[in-house]
C-alpha cells in the first residue's frame, strides 16, 4: 500500500512538472492537420507544406537569427482529438497557429482560439467560417462563396449552360456549395434541372446519375469530396452521359485521376493552384523541391498552406513573435504568394483568385490546361 | 468487505476526485482528458444499464448521446431556457427515444437486438445530417452557451469538472440504489435465469423498459454535458465508432460494476492520448491493446481488480 | 429503368460477397466479426502488394492474396476468438472491434491514406446491350457471385468437411461429441471467411476504391443483407444482397438521395420486427 502511494504521487508530480518546458531561443509555430484517418490524404500534404517552408526559413537563418520551431499535431477525423492536439499545442506557447483544413474541426477550435487570442490561419474554403466574428481565424483560399460564383459563372458564361444539374454531398463542404450555387444561377437567371444528394462513402451514384440524365441536363456542377467524386466521374463516363461536368477542387487531386482514368477528358476543375501542370517557373521548382522531400505530390491545398506559413513568418520577422501584433499585421498587410496574391477583406477571407482548368488525357495521364484565370483581389 | 468499509472508501475516492483537478489546474490539456473522461464515465454507465444489467449489446448508444446533445444545444439556444432544465429535458427527449426503440426491441432476442440499435443509431444520425432546417446539418451548432447556474457561469475547464463530477455522483447514486433496491434484484435475477424469474412473478417487459429509459437518459445527459463543453456539434462524431468505443470502454472497465465505466472511460480516453507519441502507429497499439485487454480480462479491468481481491483474502484457494 | 436494376443487381452481388464470408463466422461461433470489411479491404490490399510491389502478374496476384489471406484468417482465430471461446460472445465481439482498428490502421501505415486502385481482370470495357451499359467487371462479379454461391451449398451439403462444419456451427458440444475437431473446424472456418473476404477485395478492388475507412460500411450493409436473408441461409444472403443492392440504386434515383441509407435502416428495422428469422431463415425461438 505504501509503495502504492509514493508511486501515484510520483506520477502526479511527474505530470505536474511535465508541463514545464525549456523554450530555447525558437519561435513556436503550431500546425494542426489529420496525420491519421481517412482525412489524412488532406491533412498530411498540408503538414508538408508547413515543414518546407520552416525548413527554407531555418537554412537562411530562421527569423531574424531564431529558429523556428513546428509544434505538430494530429487532428485525425474528429472534433475531440482537435481540441486535445490544439491543447498540446498550446501548451508550448506558440505565437500562430496553422490549422486543419476541416471546418468542423475548426469551428471547435475557434472558442479556445479566441480565449487564447492567437491567430489562426487555414486553407479551408467553408464559407460559414468567416462570419463567426472570430478576429482571430484567418482564411487564405478563395472561399465556397467566391469559387462556387467562379464555377456558375463559368458553366453560365463560357458553357453556355441552360439547364445544369448540381450533384453533391452531404456534408457541409457540400451542402454550403449547394447553396451558393443555387443562388448564383437565380442571379443569372438559369435554374437547375436537377439536384442529387449522396454521402461521402457511398460507392455507388447510379442512381444520381440516371435522374440527371432524365432531366436532359446540359452541364454538370458538382461539389464534392475526392473518393465521391472520383465515383461521380467514373460513373459518368460508365454510363455514357455526356456531358460537360464542372467538378470541385476535389478533381484536381493526383490519386482521383488515377482513379476515374479516361474519364477525366474534359472535365472542368476548379482550383485554387495547380502546383503540376502550372508552366509558371516558379511553381515548377517549388513542385520539384517538395516532390524531392516527401516523395509525394502536392495537391492544390498545399500550395496557399505553403503561403500562409511564408505570410506568418514574414509577418513575424516584422513584428516579432507576438501574438496580437501578428494579427494586427495580418489585417492590414499583402503577400504575393506562390498561388496568387493575399488581402484579408473585413470577414478575414484572404484570397480572391481562382481558376477553372480542364483535364486532357495525354499517354495516359490528365494533364489541365488553364480554361480560365479569375482574380479579384481589390 | 464491511459495508461501512466500502463507504469510507467511496467516500475517500470521491474527495480525492474532488481535489484531482486543483492539481493540473495549469494543464489544459489535462484538465481537457478529465472533463472528457468524466463524459465518457456516465456515458459508459448508461450503457451499464442494458449490458450490465440485462446483458444485451447496444451499438446505438451514440444516437441518445446526438438527441441529448442536440436538444440541450437547441432549449438553450433557440428557446433560450437555462442550461439546467435544458439537460434534464434532452434526457427525457433521449428516454423518449429509448421507449420508442426499446418496445419493439426488447421483445426480440440478442443479436437481432444489436442490429435494431445499429440502425437506430444511424437513423438518429442521418437524420440529423439531412434535416438541416432543424438541425443545420452539416455545418452543425456552433457557439452553444456555457451552463449558467445563477452568479456562476461553468465557461472554464476547470469548473466544468465539478459540474461533470456532479452528474457522475448523480448516476453513481441511482446505479447503486437501483442495485440495492427490490427492483435491482429483480432485475439480477432475470439476467442469471429469465425463465425461473417470471415464474416468481418478475415482468421481464417493464424491467427492460425501465433499464432502457435510465440507459437512453444517462446517454442523453452525457451528450447534452458534450455539447455545451465543446461548444460545437456536427453529426460525423455521432456514428457507430462512437457508440463501438462506449461499448469497448464498458467492456475493459468490467461490466456489471459499479467501478467498471470509471475505469473504462478513464482508461481508454488517456490511452488514446498518451500514445500519440508514436504518430501513425498509435491507432494500431490501440486496437492491439483492445484486443489483449480481452484476451487477458475478460471481466475488464474491475473484473480483474474484484478477482485479484478474492485472491488476496483466500490466498490458499 | 433497366440501367439502375443491373447497376442494382451488381453491387447486390457484391453485398452479398461480402456478407458470406461473414455470416459464416457468425454461424460458426456466435459472434459478429467487426473485422470482416477490414478483411475485405485486406484482400484487396494484399493484391495490390502483389503487383505493385512485387510486380505479379493479375493471377499470380489473386492466389497471392488467397494465400496471403488464409494465414490472416489462421492468425485471427488464433488472436480474437481462441483464447475467448469458452467466454460469453460478448468478448469476442470486443477482440473484433479491436482486430478492425488494428488492421485499418496497419493499412493506413503501410499504404498510406489516399484511395488505391486495383486492376480488374476485364479492364475498364463496358457492353453496350441497347443503350444500357453493363461493365464488363459487373459481369464477373455476378458470375462470381453465383458460382460461389453454388459452390458453398454443394460444399455443406454435400462434402464431408463441409458438413463437419455445418455441425460445427450448429452445435460445438454435439460435434465435439461426435469425434470432430472442433477447434480445426472453427480455423477452418476462418479461414474459409477470409479467402471469401480476400475474392471479395479483389472483385470490389476496381469498383470500391481501397481507402483505409471502406471496412465499417461494408460491415453495415452485411449487417442489412443478412438480417433481410436470414443469418442461416446462403439462398437467403444471396437473395437479401440482390434485394438492397436494387432498393438502393432505385430509392436513390427516384426517390430521394439523401434519405437512401435511411431507408435502408428502416427497412432493417421493420425487418426485425416483422419477420426476425429474414425471409429464408429458420424460424428463430424468440424469448418468451
Amino acid at each position: 500500500m505504501k509503495g502504492f502511494k509514493r508511486m501515484s504521487v510520483f506520477f502526479a508530480l511527474a505530470l505536474v512538472f511535465g508541463q514545464v518546458r525549456l523554450s530555447l531561443a525558437e519561435i513556436q509555430v503550431g500546425v494542426i492537420g489529420s496525420m491519421t484517418s481517412g482525412l489524412a490524404q488532406l491533412g498530411q500534404r498540408q503538414i508538408n507544406s508547413a515543414i518546407l517552408a520552416a525548413e527554407e526559413w531555418n537554412a537562411r537563418g530562421g527569423i531574424k537569427g531564431e529558429k523556428i520551431k513546428l509544434v505538430v499535431e494530429d487532428s485525425g477525423d474528429s472534433t475531440t482529438m482537435a481540441i486535445t492536439a490544439l491543447d498540446r499545442v498550446l501548451s508550448r506557447n506558440p505565437c500562430a497557429i496553422l490549422g486543419p483544413i476541416y471546418s468542423f474541426q475548426l469551428f471547435a477550435l475557434f472558442p479556445e482560439v479566441q480565449k487564447e487570442k492567437i491567430v489562426l490561419m487555414s486553407t479551408s474554403g467553408t464559407r460559414e467560417l468567416t462570419q463567426k466574428n472570430n478576429p482571430w481565424y484567418f482564411r487564405l483560399y478563395p472561399h465556397d462563396g467566391f469559387i462556387k460564383r467562379v464555377c456558375a459563372t463559368f458553366a453560365v458564361e463560357e458553357l453556355k449552360s441552360r439547364r445544369p444539374a448540381l450533384m453533391c454531398v452531404t456534408t457541409e463542404y457540400g451542402k454550403s456549395g449547394h447553396e451558393i450555387l443555387v443562388e448564383t444561377l437565380r442571379k443569372l437567371g438559369v435554374m437547375p434541372v436537377a439536384q442529387t444528394w449522396h454521402n461521402k462513402d457511398d460507392k455507388d451514384m447510379t442512381g444520381q446519375l440516371m435522374a440527371v440524365k432524365r432531366a436532359n441536363a446540359d452541364v454538370i456542377i458538382s461539389q464534392a469530396h475526392p473518393p465521391d467524386t472520383a465515383i461521380l466521374l467514373k460513373q459518368q463516363y460508365e454510363l455514357g452521359i455526356k456531358v460537360p461536368h464542372v467538378a470541385s477542387s476535389a478533381a484536381s487531386m493526383p490519386t482521383v485521376h488515377e482513379l476515374v482514368g479516361p474519364g477525366m477528358e474534359g472535365v472542368y476543375v476548379e482550383a485554387a493552384a495547380e502546383p503540376n501542370y502550372d508552366p509558371d517557373p516558379m511553381m515548377q521548382a517549388w513542385t520539384k523541391r517538395y516532390v524531392d522531400k516527401f516523395n509525394t505530390r502536392p495537391d492544390s491545398f498545399a500550395v496557399p498552406f505553403y503561403d500562409a506559413a511564408n505570410f506568418l513568418f514574414e509577418t513575424i520577422r516584422a513584428v516579432g513573435p507576438d501574438r496580437s501584433k501578428i494579427a494586427d499585421l495580418l489585417r492590414k498587410n499583402r503577400y504575393k504568394g506562390l498561388a496568387g496574391n493575399y488581402a484579408f477583406d473585413q470577414e478575414q477571407n484572404g484570397a480572391f483568385f481562382a481558376m477553372m482548368l480542364q483535364y486532357h488525357r495525354k499517354d495516359g495521364k490528365a494533364v489541365p490546361a488553364v480554361a480560365k484565370k479569375y482574380d479579384f483581389t481589390k | 468487505m464491511n459495508p461501512r468499509k466500502k463507504i469510507l472508501i467511496v467516500f475517500l475516492l470521491l474527495a480525492a476526485a474532488a481535489v484531482l483537478p486543483v492539481f493540473f489546474k495549469s494543464s489544459r490539456y489535462y484538465l481537457n482528458l478529465l472533463n472528457l473522461a468524466g463524459i465518457f464515465i456516465i456515458f459508459t454507465y448508461s450503457l451499464n444499464f442494458i449490458h450490465g444489467y440485462l446483458g444485451l449489446i447496444s451499438i446505438g448508444q451514440a444516437g441518445f448521446f446526438a438527441i441529448g446533445a442536440y436538444v440541450t444545444a437547441g432549449l438553450t439556444m433557440a428557446v433560450g431556457l437555462n442550461y439546467f432544465p435544458a439537460l434534464f429535458l434532452a434526457g427525457v427527449a433521449s428516454t423518449l427515444a429509448g421507449m420508442v426503440i426499446g418496445f419493439p426491441a426488447t421483445r426480440i432476442s440478442g443479436h437481432y437486438f444489436v442490429l435494431i440499435t445499429l440502425g437506430f443509431g444511424e437513423i438518429v444520425r442521418l437524420v440529423i445530417l439531412n434535416w438541416k432546417e432543424v438541425t443545420n446539418g452539416t455545418n452543425g451548432v456552433n457557439n452553444i452557451p456555457p451552463p449558467r447556474l445563477g452568479p456562476w457561469v461553468f465557461d472554464s475547464r476547470f469548473s466544468y469538472y465539478y459540474l461533470v463530477l456532479f452528474v457522475i455522483v448523480l448516476t453513481l447514486l441511482v446505479t447503486m440504489s437501483l442495485r440495492r433496491s427490490k427492483y435491482g434484484r429483480s432485475m439480477l435475477a432475470l439476467k442469471v435465469g429469465e425463465l425461473a424469474a417470471m415464474a416468481m412473478g418478475v415482468n421481464p417487459l417493464s424491467h427492460k423498459l425501465i433499464n432502457f429509459g435510465l440507459s437512453a437518459f444517462f446517454a442523453g445527459l452525457a451528450g447534452g454535458l458534450y455539447a455545451s463543453y465543446v461548444g460545437s456539434i456536427s453529426p460525423e462524431p455521432f456514428s457507430v465508432n462512437l457508440s463501438v468505443d462506449v461499448l469497448t470502454m464498458l467492456l475493459v472497465g468490467g461490466s456489471g460494476t459499479i467501478a467498471g465505466p470509471v475505469i473504462g472511460a478513464t482508461f481508454l480516453v488517456f490511452l488514446k492520448e498518451g500514445l500519440r507519441f508514436m504518430k501513425e502507429y498509435y491507432m494500431i497499439l490501440y486496437g492491439a491493446g483492445i484486443v489483449l485487454v480481452m484476451i487477458f480480462m475478460p471481466y475488464g479491468i474491475a473484473g480483474l481488480i474484484d478477482r485479484l481481491a478474492v485472491r488476496l483474502r483466500y490466498p490458499s484457494g | 429503368m433497366i440501367q439502375e436494376i443491373i447497376s442494382g443487381l451488381a453491387m447486390g452481388c457484391v453485398y452479398a460477397l461480402v456478407s458470406f464470408g461473414f455470416v459464416l463466422v457468425y454461424n460458426a461461433v456466435g459472434a459478429v466479426n467487426f473485422a470482416h470489411g477490414e478483411l475485405v479491404m485486406f484482400g484487396g490490399y494484399f493484391g495490390l502488394i502483389a503487383t505493385s510491389w512485387m510486380h505479379l502478374p493479375l493471377w499470380a496476384a489473386f492466389l497471392f492474396s488467397l494465400v496471403a489471406m488464409a494465414g490472416l484468417g489462421i492468425v485471427y482465430n488464433r488472436v480474437a476468438y481462441y483464447p475467448m471461446r469458452q467466454r460469453p460472445a460478448v468478448t469476442v465481439i470486443i477482440a473484433t472491434i479491436g482486430m478492425g482498428i488494428l488492421l485499418r490502421n496497419s493499412a493506413l501505415a503501410l499504404f498510406g491514406p489516399d484511395p488505391v486502385k486495383l486492376k480488374s481482370f476485364l479492364g475498364d470495357h463496358v457492353f453496350d446491350v441497347g443503350g444500357v451499359i453493363i461493365l464488363q467487371h459487373h459481369v464477373l462479379i455476378i458470375a462470381v457471385t453465383i458460382a460461389l454461391f453454388i459452390g458453398q451449398s454443394f460444399f455443406f451439403s454435400r462434402t464431408s468437411i463441409g458438413r463437419k462444419l455445418e455441425a460445427t456451427a450448429q452445435d460445438q458440444e454435439t460435434a465435439r461429441l461426435m469425434g470432430i475437431n472442433v477447434n480445426r473446424m472453427i480455423t477452418l472456418t476462418f479461414v474459409l471467411s477470409a479467402l471469401l473476404a480476400s475474392i471479395a477485395g479483389f472483385l470490389l478492388g476496381p469498383i470500391w476504391f481501397r481507402d483505409p475507412d471502406v471496412g465499417l460500411i461494408v460491415i453495415l450493409k452485411a449487417f442489412i443483407v443478412i438480417v433481410i436473408g436470414g443469418f442461416g441461409s446462403i439462398r437467403g444472403i444471396l437473395a437479401g444482397g440482390l434485394f438492397l443492392g436494387v432498393i438502393e440504386v432505385l430509392v436513390a434515383s427516384h426517390l430521394t438521395s439523401e434519405y437512401r441509407d435511411v431507408i435502408s435502416f428502416l427497412i432493417l428495422i421493420a425487418v426485425l420486427i416483422v419477420l426476425p428469422q429474414g425471409f429464408f431463415g429458420e424460424k428463430v425461438a424468440q424469448k418468451v
